[in-house]
């Protein structure tokens, strides 16, 4: 294996390490936040509808969001801002093998926050279509969110602001992005946002594989689009040198 | 692809040449500073706090841009070839902390990984440095629960892990007890009986006396003299002082004097029969080149 793999291989170890210090505050947001937010979206859905497909794909890209997007930029604006970061830093460890082993720690996080909540369908007695093509998918809306994680940690001039950055953004994007709803409910002006929030293309994708239906290609290359250039304006702001 | 230049027997350990940094707004932190530290030696930086010493060390380190100027290690240059020069070095930051949900031996095994050791050796070498570091009772335990002093020997453990030829200590006994400061003393001094140079910057004078080969006094971003102790003694205007009971009674007195017999004369001029008489220290050296005036209770002869 080469060095930058092996360096990303242990930073990804030593983010995991983290599970085992806190293990019920893990247990609690992985199974919690998606399985809370499953029970709001059943709740406010008027009798007689049978959206289960749409609110289970809810629950999964908001799931995956508040893994990636909330913890993600939380722990790495720690690490910046209390000066663990440092410890890397005048290691002989590249920049990238760093933002590797922290995005493979929030996917591994974000495809079990998927196995519980897809568990919990037949518990809610909602039909899913469990498809190989699941698996990419969520692997690919987990990247396409991680972007967004790593700008915020790494652009925020102070931690305090990247803890509130993570949150509103976080629930910004949750709310104008049209996956409970369709975007012609959002007035013209915030339709930009859902189109460019990885929110409503996972939306997509991931409601028309569970639905068992064919035609998710667009909505991934987009996630793609959008994980590569989350990811280049993220990484940017991860200075291994400061000016 | 680039390619680094093999470094020869007679290259300086670290090399810094016309190092400046001017922060934006206008803020000159350090100006044309140069020198070069020969390999196996201990370097001691030295200066008040605001002097610059922690932003030439992080120039050194490679994380701080330099406005003007290079730093090698061993020859390679750091802003050229930053992780081929990290490579060389171990860094205890001065700021730095370790993960707290780590354990001790989590904390070096994972850092030696990351200087290239493979997992066997860095298991067998963070096992002999918790013993060393006297770290090994606290083995069971995540950093969060490790006293200030002992989470920085752990990251002295850290810098050490890959036995590097270089060592960059920033401040590394700040907060430790005496006891815990002479260990670290004792691992610097058995680094350096292995070949390994060491620079570090202490405000302990008694530090720098113990450890240095060669100290560099730094003040308003430049090096105000450098060279071995006795040399910096040397450049002293006063070489020798007594300290004696002072004549209104229990305030001690201080008398500098340029010659020993300078000393003592005034000494019996006054009347003093019972004092201490010694050559200046590095303190002495210190406070005069960085401009600290003589207080009530100290006198030049």
């Amino acid at each position: 294996m080469s060095k930058a793999l092996t360096d990303a291989w242990v930073v990804f170890q030593i983010q995991s390490l983290r599970v085992r210090a806190f293990l019920p505050v893990y247990v609690f947001s992985i199974v919690i936040a998606p399985i809370g937010l499953l029970l709001f979206a059943k709740a406010l859905t008027p009798p007689g509808f049978d959206v289960g497909t749409r609110l289970m794909t809810g629950s999964l890209v908001f799931g995956l969001g508040i893994m990636t997007v909330n913890n993600m930029a939380q722990l790495m604006g720690q690490e910046r801002f209390t000066f663990q970061l440092k410890l890397v830093v005048t290691s002989p460890v590249h920049r990238l093998s760093y933002a590797g082993g922290v995005v493979a720690y929030s996917v591994a996080q974000a495809v079990l926050t998927a196995i519980v909540v897809l568990s919990f369908a037949p518990v809610f007695g909602i039909d899913v279509h469990l498809s190989p093509w699941l698996v990419p998918l969520i692997l690919l809306t987990t990247l396409s969110m991680t972007g967004m994680a790593v700008t915020i940690a790494t652009w925020s001039p102070a931690w305090e602001v990247g803890n509130i950055l993570a949150n509103v953004m976080g629930l910004l994007v949750t709310l104008l992005s049209p996956v409970y709803y369709p975007i012609e409910r959002l007035p013209e002006w915030l339709r930009w946002v859902a189109r460019i929030s990885p929110y409503t293309h996972a939306g997509e994708a991931i409601n028309r594989v569970l639905s068992g239906q064919a035609g998710f290609e667009r909505e991934a290359l987009l996630l793609a689009a959008i994980t590569v250039v989350g990811l280049a304006i993220g990484v940017a702001g991860l200075r291994w040198r400061e000016a | 692809m680039s390619t680094v230049a093999p470094a020869t027997d007679d290259t300086p350990a670290i090399e810094v040449r016309g190092l400046c940094k001017r922060y934006r707004g206008g803020i000159l932190a350090n100006d044309s500073i140069s020198f070069s530290i020969p390999k196996g030696t201990v370097f001691g930086l030295l200066g008040p706090n605001g002097a610059g010493k922690t932003t030439l060390v992080r120039q050194i380190t490679g994380e701080l841009s330099p406005t003007n100027g290079e730093v090698r290690m061993h020859g390679r240059d750091i802003l050229r070839h930053p992780l081929a020069a990290k490579a060389l070095m171990g860094v205890v930051p001065q700021e730095a902390s370790p993960y707290l949900h780590l354990k001790p031996g989590e904390h070096l095994q994972l850092f030696g990984r990351l200087h290239g050791l493979d997992r066997e050796a860095a298991r067998r070498r963070a096992g002999e440095l918790l013993v060393s570091l006297g770290l090994s009772g606290h083995t069971r335990v995540s950093a969060e629960r490790l006293s200030g002093g002992l989470k920085r020997k752990l990251l002295v453990g850290i810098a050490l892990m890959a036995e590097p030829p270089v060592l960059i200590l920033d401040e590394p006994t700040t907060g430790l007890d005496p006891h815990s400061r002479r260990e670290v003393w004792a691992l610097v001094r058995a680094q350096r009986s292995r070949g390994t140079t060491v620079l570090v910057t202490t405000h302990y004078m008694e530090e720098a006396e113990a450890l240095c080969d060669q100290v560099a006094v730094v003040g308003g971003g430049r090096v105000l003299a450098m060279g071995t102790v006795d040399e910096l003694r040397g450049q002293c205007r006063d070489r020798y002082k007594a300290t004696f009971g002072g004549e209104n009674g229990d305030q001690r007195e201080t008398l500098y004097g340029s010659t020993y017999q300078a000393v003592v004369d005034e000494l019996s001029r006054r009347g003093i029969h019972e004092y201490a008489i010694g050559k200046t220290t590095l303190e002495d050296v210190y406070l005069e080149l960085t401009a600290r005036p003589l207080s009530e209770n100290e006198r030049h002869v």
